[in-house]
C-alpha cells in the first residue's frame, strides 16, 4: 500500500515482482525446517531434547538460505530467464528483498519454537514490536532512498 | 529489511534465550556459513560469459558456487549432525506408536 501510494504503479510492479519471487523460498522452507521441533514434540522427546534439535537446524537453515540469498549474479539471470530483460529493475529490489525473506523465516521458525514451548506472549510481543517499527520504517524508507533511487534510476 | 535485522531478529532472539534456546552456540555454528559466502569463485562469472545462455549460465554458476560454497561452508561434524536430524526409522515408529496408541 505504502509503496504503490508512494512510487506509482510501475515500480509497485517491479517491487510485487521482486517480492513473488523472494516468497517462493520462504513459502517452501519453514515447513521443513518447522519439523524438527513438531517431531520432537510428536514422538515426546523432552523439552532440552527439542531444544537442542533447535539448536542444530537453525545452522542448518541458515547454510542452506546464505547462498541462495547473496548471489547478485544468479537474481539477475533468474529474472532474467523466467521474466525478460524487461523486468531487470526487480533483481536490484529483489536483493534486498532476499535479506528479509531470511530474517522473516528466522523469526517464522522462532515463532514456532515459542510457539511450541507455551510462550504466547513472547511470540505476540516479537509481532507487536516488528509491526510497530515497520510502518514508518517502510514510509521513510520509500521516501528517502532504496526504492525511490531505483526508481529514479529506471 | 533495517526493521527485520534491528527490531525483529533482536527480539526473536531475547524471546528465545527466555525459553531455554542457547545462542551462543548457533552463533558460532553460523559464523562458518557466514564467511564461506566469500569463498565462492567470483571469476566463475567472467568465464560462464562466453555461454549466450543465461540458463546455462544460471545452472552452471549455481552448482558450482554452491558445491565450492558447501565444500567450505559445511564442516564433517556439522554434516553428522544434520544426518542426525534426518526421522530415523526408530523415530518414525514411535512417533507412529504415539498415534496409535489411545491416551
Amino acid at each position: 500500500m505504502i509503496v504503490g501510494n508512494v512510487l506509482g504503479a510501475a515500480a509497485l510492479g517491479f517491487y510485487l515482482l521482486a517480492f513473488n519471487i523472494s516468497s517462493w523460498l520462504a513459502s517452501s522452507v519453514p515447513r521443513c525446517a518447522a519439523s524438527p521441533w513438531r517431531a520432537s514434540q510428536a514422538v515426546g522427546e523432552g523439552h532440552h531434547s527439542a531444544l537442542g534439535r533447535v539448536e542444530r537446524t537453525v545452522p542448518l537453515l541458515v547454510t542452506l538460505l546464505v547462498p541462495i540469498c547473496v548471489d547478485g549474479h544468479a537474481r539477475q539471470t533468474l529474472v532474467e530467464v523466467l521474466f525478460g530483460g524487461v523486468w531487470q529493475p526487480a533483481a536490484t529490489v529483489l536483493q534486498l528483498l532476499m535479506i528479509l525473506t531470511v530474517v522473516r523465516m528466522l523469526t517464522a521458525f522462532g515463532f514456532d519454537i515459542l510457539a511450541g514451548a507455551g510462550a504466547w506472549k513472547s511470540a505476540l510481543w516479537v509481532n507487536l514490536g516488528w509491526l510497530v517499527a515497520l510502518i514508518p520504517a517502510l514510509w521513510i524508507g520509500t521516501h528517502r532512498g532504496g526504492i525511490q533511487e531505483r526508481r529514479s534510476r529506471m | 529489511m533495517i526493521v527485520g535485522l534491528l527490531v525483529a531478529l533482536p527480539l526473536t532472539g531475547i524471546a528465545l534465550h527466555r525459553v531455554g534456546v542457547r545462542l551462543s552456540g548457533i552463533a558460532r555454528r553460523v559464523i562458518r556459513p557466514l564467511l564461506a559466502e566469500r569463498a565462492r569463485p567470483r571469476r566463475l562469472r567472467t568465464a560462464v560469459a562466453g555461454f549466450t545462455s543465461p540458463v546455462v549460465q544460471l545452472v552452471v554458476v549455481g552448482s558450482v558456487g554452491f558445491v565450492t560454497y558447501a565444500l567450505v561452508a559445511v564442516s564433517r561434524s556439522e554434516l553428522r549432525r544434520w544426518i542426525a536430524l534426518l526421522p530415523s526409522k526408530k523415530r518414525r515408529a514411535a512417533a507412529a506408536e504415539s498415534v496409535t496408541t489411545p491416551s
